[in-house]
């Protein structure tokens, strides 16, 4: 009930909001959807440079600092700083330190993102040193050494050293009870320790696309030893840490530990971090964070970033009073869960309310695709999806300009399902593949398999004259699915194929979608940048369970299981299983471009996803007093958001600094 | 009286009881539970789980026990005052209740009493000028604001009180304030924003007593008893007060009762819409991920709230109405 009112919530602003302004960003992507390089600093594909290098010597700290400096509370910053420190260029021009900026609840991480010891590049191929110096594969893929630079410290001071990393894999990857799954790639692995700085990860099998972690969620990977060995129980008591748990009303140790790990839960205890911010203060509507002032990185001019001071977060339920705020000029910086159909609104009162509105594409090869279930219980149904010709008629028979223009303003790019143009893997006719609007040749696929319309009513009927009834069950969130599924079932309809829709809750979802009981489902299709694609192929190669992955779903729990559960796939399905085998353990670039390229060949004839319209357009609300953001960027999961495009160099501009 | 509210209150207990096996029943009934949105969250980020994993989640939160085992844990906490852990939000229920049932309980009240000091004078009006513009007027207005989704109004009042007054969007402060120790400023500034949602809750509410108290008022002023008065020569308004109003909010004081859990939940949806810290969202959103303790928690307290309000109605009303009372 809760979505059907929301929905006449969003279409109540959309009125008051009314037509939709013009863009003026000064770099525009290509017909592709692809962001030219000239998007950003050139700085930024490469290595950041340290002070040594750009002959460096006096850094300045926010003046914030300067009284407990003062005081002796803190050592000068030049002490803090690591031996060498490392330099990051703004997009525009050198900040100013100070400033509280203002962010949602859910959109804390868009100014303070969790980090690591690398970065993804603007482009979202590249895999940067961040807060490590480098990164050597040796032994096949199997051995990966990591240098840290000297000097690094957590929040509270304390330097940041092998043993962080080596007790965030032993103590808790490898606690069955922190971590009842080890994540695969750290199956078996273990760290050797050369010295504080200097370590390597061996693992018993190649693992070179670990890296890609480490640049994606690289802050999952280590922990603050020194600290949290006061809450584990192979440092101390375990009496003590439930008696501790039972007074914060928290249900046991392994809660407590998690609490205390995270920061951003609503117990403080000042847990160190490497991002650029800390949790100083936290209720249930909002929090607050303070600067970090340990934080490795300066400015060319040897400012110490971040240059803002404080963030403050508040939480806010529903995405239309988010769309509300934003558009107000009440939040700083603001993207996460907008819409597209959201960006009339936002450009309508972006000159009254002081903001601007950047148009981000998302890197989503499909903003929705579509899935047939090929592994379904029913043989009549299974044979029917199996077969390649009705794959490529229904994705023929998709009108995608007409989505285009009626979802995005004619600002997406329909293309097929596939990796996005910036992408090592793209090849132009991927995107192209089965993408043409063709009634005609859907038509004639169709009477092909012997889809007939027996009865005359319009629809066809399957292969036994019996009617063809099929419903996809789907949920909301993210992409315009909605506004696409009703356009393109009703596209289907004309070439006689009758889809009828259900809307069906989360946990249905994921039930029936990874129990393979359904008959198609979408999803939008995330994991098609250079950074997750090779990891995590879904969409494309039988190799996942999930709420999202209906298409392979029994293969894939043949695959998961050793053989054990499932169904055992065809020989063509082994040969897209052994070609992501090969990408994953191949320490050879060119060799893991071509392997992923067989993948998404497989993909273009075979059709296993039909996508519609990728490289959807996203509004990200910037107040104008914020500067130093790019107009330009990736909008997604594969990018953190903000994370490549260096939001700690974002400055709030003297005249409307905050308190 | 008193052997009666004795009576009364040893009727709860099974009634208490069979609402806490259904209640329990009805949020295990939906496919999936907890550990499905723990396990979405899981796949999020790329981490494959095996059935292990989910064996061991479902341990470490109890799920693999006999159903009855699991509601005699939980209602067994209930008893002595334990609601149990939230597994979403990975605290106890208590916690996570009380901190909203302060907000709650003041933005409902107020909305009651904005109702009643509109309701109630408009409604005898209307009554005694009956068929007159007032009436007409009053009773479109009423019905409009009946007729009106509240999520809606509150959008657009939300969107004028930013348009004309500045007041910033959502919430029960603004931002300079929310952080801010309990000052005079402070609840200037609560009571700045807690005028949206009090309007929002008590217009919805204001038609039924209106009207309500109108037809009860007419249903009396045709009244032999009236006319004598009248005659008696009694004063028109002090004889309305003093007797045909007396028995016209007996409807009122017999609903008085479900006040009560109207007070926790009513305001989910305006709450929701308005960002506002109360109850209503909490409920909506653990009942959504089957958050088994915290929805469970909360449906027996409003059932409770619910039974002790009728109880409640039940005595004000022989009170106030002797002809009710028993013996």
């Amino acid at each position: 009930m809760s979505e059907r009112r929301s929905a006449g919530a969003v279409i109540l602003l959309a009125c008051l909001a009314g037509a939709a302004g013009s863009s003026q960003a000064p770099v525009q992507p290509g017909t592709d959807g692809d962001i030219p390089r000239s998007a950003w600093p050139e700085s930024w594909f490469h290595p950041p440079q340290t002070a040594s290098q750009i002959s460096l010597t006096v850094f300045t700290q926010s003046p914030m600092l300067d009284a407990a400096v003062a005081a002796g509370e803190l050592p000068p910053v030049e002490e803090r700083l690591p031996e060498d420190p490392i330099v990051i260029e703004p997009y525009d021009r050198i900040g100013v330190h100070g400033g509280t900026a203002t962010l949602f609840e859910g959109g804390m991480t868009l100014l303070n993102p969790p980090g690591g010891g690398f970065r993804v590049g603007p482009q979202l191929q590249l895999n940067k040193p961040n807060y490590a110096e480098s990164a050597q594969f040796s032994d096949g893929g199997r051995t990966l050494t990591i240098r840290l630079r000297e000097g690094v410290k957590w929040s509270d001071g304390h330097p940041l050293t092998a043993d962080d990393f080596e007790f965030d894999l032993v103590h808790i990857k490898f606690n069955n009870q922190l971590t009842p799954v080890v994540p695969p790639m750290l199956q078996g692995a273990r760290i050797e320790k050369h010295d504080p700085n200097r370590f390597s990860y061996h693992f018993p099998e190649p693992q070179p696309l670990f890296l890609k972690k480490l640049a994606h969620s690289g802050y999952n990977y280590l922990s603050p030893a020194h600290f949290l060995k006061g809450y584990h129980p192979a440092f101390t008591d375990e009496a003590e840490l439930t008696r501790t748990a039972e007074e914060l009303g928290v249900q046991d140790w392994r809660k407590l530990f998690e609490v205390v790990k995270n920061t951003g839960d609503q117990l403080v205890f000042h847990t160190p971090v490497m991002s650029a911010f800390m949790v100083i203060d936290r209720s249930s509507t909002r929090s607050r964070l303070q600067r970090n002032p340990y934080y490795p990185f300066v400015d060319p001019a040897g400012n110490q970033l971040p240059y803002i001071d404080y963030l403050e977060t508040q939480k806010v339920d529903t995405r239309e009073i988010k769309a509300a705020k934003a558009s107000t000029g009440q939040i700083t910086f603001s993207g996460r869960q907008f819409v597209t159909a959201d960006i009339p609104l936002f450009k309508r009162f972006e000159g009254r309310n002081g903001y601007r509105t950047y148009i981000w594409p998302r890197p989503y090869g499909a903003d929705v695709f579509f899935q047939f279930n090929q592994t379904h219980p029913d043989v009549r149904m299974r044979t029917l999806y199996q077969d390649v010709r009705f794959r490529r008629a229904m994705s023929l028979a998709i009108d995608r300009d007409e989505v285009n223009e009626i979802v995005y303003q004619g600002h997406g790019v329909p293309r097929q399902m596939t990796v996005v143009p910036s992408s090592r893997y793209f090849e132009p006719e991927f995107a192209r593949a089965y993408a043409d609007y063709d009634t005609a040749a859907a038509n004639r696929l169709l009477d092909e398999i012997g889809l007939i319309d027996v009865d005359g009513d319009g629809m066809r009927e399957g292969t036994d004259g019996e009617p063809l009834s099929m419903t996809l069950e789907y949920v909301l969130g993210e992409t315009p699915k909605q506004e696409t599924v009703e356009l393109v079932t009703a596209h289907w309809r004309e070439v006689g194929v009758q889809v009828n829709r259900r809307l069906i809750s989360g946990s249905l979802q994921a039930t029936r979608c990874s129990a393979g009981l359904m008959d198609m489902t979408i999803w939008h299709g995330d994991r098609n940048a250079d950074i997750l694609f090779p990891i995590e192929p879904f969409w494309y190669v039988p190799m996942n369970l999930g709420q999202a992955t209906l298409l392979f779903s029994r293969w894939a729990r043949w695959y998961l299981s050793a053989g054990e559960k499932g169904w055992e796939p065809p020989a063509h399905m082994k040969e897209l299983i052994a070609w992501w085998e090969e990408l994953r353990r191949t320490d050879d670039l060119e060799e893991r471009i071509a392997m992923g390229k067989q993948i998404l060949r497989s993909q273009a004839e075979n059709v296993w996803s039909i996508g519609v319209v990728g490289l959807g357009p996203h509004p990200v609300v910037a107040k104008n007093e914020l500067k130093n953001v790019p107009p330009m960027g990736y909008w997604g999961w594969d990018s953190w958001w903000s994370w490549p495009y260096y939001p700690e160099t974002w400055y709030l501009e003297p005249a409307a600094k905050g308190a | 009286m008193l052997n009666y509210i004795i009576r009364r209150l040893m009727i709860m207990i099974p009634t208490l009881a069979v609402i806490s096996v259904l209640v329990f029943v009805i949020i295990q009934l939906p496919p999936g539970d907890i550990i499905t949105s723990q396990l979405i969250l899981l796949q999020q980020q790329g981490i494959d789980v095996s059935r292990e994993a989910i064996e061991a989640m479902r341990v470490r939160y109890h799920l693999d026990d006999p159903l009855y085992i699991q509601y005699l844990r939980w209602i067994g906490g209930f008893l002595v005052g334990d609601l149990g852990y939230s597994v979403q939000h990975g605290q106890s229920v208590n916690n996570l209740i009380w901190e909203r049932l302060g907000y709650t309980l003041l933005l409902t009240s107020t909305a009651t009493l904005f109702t009643w000091l509109i309701a109630f004078p408009i409604g005898v009006i209307s009554a005694l000028r009956q068929y007159t513009l007032f009436d007409y007027v009053s009773t479109v207005l009423a019905l409009l604001g009946l007729a009106t989704p509240s999520f809606l109004l509150a959008l657009i009042l939300m969107y004028l009180g930013y348009a004309w007054f500045g007041i910033p969007i959502g919430g029960l402060f603004s931002p300079e304030y929310a952080a801010a120790e309990w000052s005079l400023g402070k609840v200037g500034d609560l009571l700045k924003h807690l005028w949206i949602p009090a309007v929002v809750l008590g217009t919805a509410g204001m038609a039924g007593l209106m009207r309500v108290m109108r037809a009860n008022l007419l249903d009396e002023l045709g009244k032999p008893y009236v006319q004598t008065a009248l005659a008696k020569g009694l004063h028109p308004t002090r004889l309305v007060i003093k007797y045909p109003m007396r028995i016209a909010v007996n409807p009122f004081i017999s609903t008085v009762g479900w006040l009560l859990p109207h007070l926790v939940s009513g305001s989910a949806i305006t709450s929701i819409v308005l960002s506002l810290p109360t109850t209503g969202p909490l409920l909506l959103e653990s009942l959504r991920n089957q958050d088994m303790y915290l929805a469970g928690s909360f449906l027996m307290m409003l059932s409770a709230l619910t039974v002790v309000g009728t109880l409640l109605s039940d005595i004000l009303l022989a009170i106030v109405d002797p002809r009710i009372r028993y013996e």
